[in-house]
């Protein structure tokens, strides 16, 4: 196989067979809130794209090093943050930089959001686990990004819908209790998709 | 959340009424890795570690930063701290330390640390930051404790490793979806429970993540509307049910903008905004009307 046939694969792969939101529940609790703010959606999951893959290329890279290949798994957990927080202030000082305006304040709050969350900062870990190479943690982290862009999505669409019955949903349950159970209800439809059996 | 307030008062607000885990959705998916009660024992003690230990610097040499060089040394704090718990870990138990060492990864980022420090930890007395992250944690762990004991005995029949309920196990309760389930009825229950004898916070559990500004010294937008938004929830009203509108702010808490990011959909809102808008434009008129008359 190619190595691009073999990015296109993980990528399709990590975005509908294991998607790790909704199988993994990794980023789920910002999936959940994002999914009520449909400004930001698009940029926020562009944002969180891009650093999922550029994470997991550079972790994926630094490991390349027999050295740090050679670190327990505990060691390198500081080596994943400090890439992820170096660049996520290069692109805020970037962005500072460029538009020299305070009124960029809310985009730089997007890009720490879209940066610093629970699905970004667990990539480069999952991507070792798997033993991917360069171009196949890239296409991971590629295809986490879509993943999380396709869970909002859903979401969005659940959110809609719960808004929209409001009236036929009991009392107790309106609000987040149907916002979670709907997210459950559709991880279980993904966990199906695998094939993994829930009632053994 | 207003100072001298009680200890008990702030357990009412801050660890039941707008819960972090059923009522805020923050650190969903750490919950989610629960999967026994010996794992979320773990988790709730590394949370509380790092909680602590961020939102007591950030209250102590963070308050006059810049936003985003908080929230880069919130996840800096954060992962020291996890990998301090981690190699813990490995030396008191190394199999659990390889299957939690992901999840204690994730707390190094956990929302509602972030929330905490950006909302109150550097704009109030230590003090008063000490006590809110306490009730918090309390939240956190209280339903990460539950919803990890009810998995275990769901799953396996046992509770800490110890079968209570022989040749008993239901394995969808294995699976990290089931907790999206088990947070669903709890935050249903939690909801019924608040309807029917916290009256004074129905609003809370209906609703919203209020804004905060970052500096206490920072004023807030003209056009920024009240945390109370001064609508007015009965208990029964249906408006009160909506969907809780996390506005911009996870894990960089504050947006200027209020009025920008304040949800749509939620009918009380477009008529607090035109009762700030227009007690402004009365209050214009009678100021105008005062001074000209003098």
């Amino acid at each position: 196989m190619s190595a691009i046939t073999e990015m296109i694969f993980i990528a399709l792969y990590t975005v509908f067979i294991q998607n790790l939101v909704f199988t993994g529940g990794f980023g789920m609790g910002e999936a959940l809130r994002i999914a009520t703010k449909p400004r930001r959606f698009l940029i926020f999951a562009g944002l969180l794209t891009g650093f999922s893959a550029l994470d997991t290329l550079v972790c994926a890279a630094l490991y390349t090093i027999p050295a740090l290949d050679a670190l327990p798994t505990a060691y390198q957990l500081p080596i994943n943050a400090c890439v992820l927080l170096v660049l996520f202030l290069l692109v805020v000082l970037t962005v500072t930089i460029i538009t020299k305006r305070r009124p960029m304040d809310k985009f730089l709050s997007t890009i720490g959001m879209a940066a610093l969350n629970t699905l970004v900062f667990i990539l480069p870990f999952l991507g070792r686990r798997s033993a991917f190479g360069l171009g196949g943690a890239l296409a991971f982290g590629f295809g986490a990004g879509v993943a999380f862009l396709l869970a909002l999505a859903v979401l969005r669409l659940g959110v809609n819908r719960i808004m929209e019955s409001k009236a036929e949903i009991p009392h107790a349950f309106r609000g987040t209790p149907a916002l979670f159970i709907y997210s459950a209800l559709f991880s279980l439809a993904m966990v199906g998709l695998v094939g993994e059996t829930l009632f053994a | 959340m207003p100072e001298n307030k009680s200890f008990w008062e702030r357990l009412q607000h801050s660890a039941i009424a707008r819960n972090p885990i059923l009522i805020q959705m923050l650190s969903v998916c750490t919950v989610m890795a629960a999967g026994t009660l010996k794992v979320a024992l773990l988790l709730s003690v590394a949370f509380c570690a790092m909680f602590f230990v961020t939102q007591t610097l950030a209250n102590l040499f963070m308050t006059r930063w810049k936003r985003y060089f908080r929230a880069a040394a919130y996840a800096a704090v954060g992962t020291l701290c996890a990998l301090g718990i981690m190699l813990i870990t490995e030396k008191i138990d190394p199999e659990l330390a390889v299957n939690t060492g992901v999840y204690i990864t994730m707390l190094a980022v956990s929302g509602i640390t972030v929330l905490h420090c950006e909302k109150t930890a550097i704009n109030v007395s230590f003090r008063e930051s000490l006590q809110e992250s306490v009730v918090r944690a309390l939240g956190y762990c209280f339903v990460m404790v539950l919803v990890g004991s009810l998995r275990e005995l769901l799953s396996f029949g046992a509770l800490y490793g110890h079968v209570i309920l022989p040749d008993f196990g239901i394995a969808f309760f294995a699976h990290p979806a089931s907790t999206l389930l088990m947070l669903g009825f709890l935050a249903a229950l939690l909801r019924i429970f608040v309807h029917r004898y916290g009256q004074q916070y129905v609003q809370e559990v209906a609703l919203k993540i209020s804004e905060t500004p970052v500096l206490a010294a920072q004023p807030e937008p003209a056009d920024a509307i009240p945390e109370d938004n001064g609508a007015t929830v009965l208990p029964d009203d249906e408006d009160a049910d909506e969907i809780p509108r996390p506005v911009d702010y996870m894990p960089l808490a504050v947006d200027e903008d209020a009025t920008a990011s304040q949800p749509d959909e939620i009918t009380a809102q477009p008529a607090a905004l035109e009762e700030t808008q227009q007690s402004f434009e009365e209050l214009m008129a009678e100021l105008r009307q005062r001074y000209l008359d003098e």
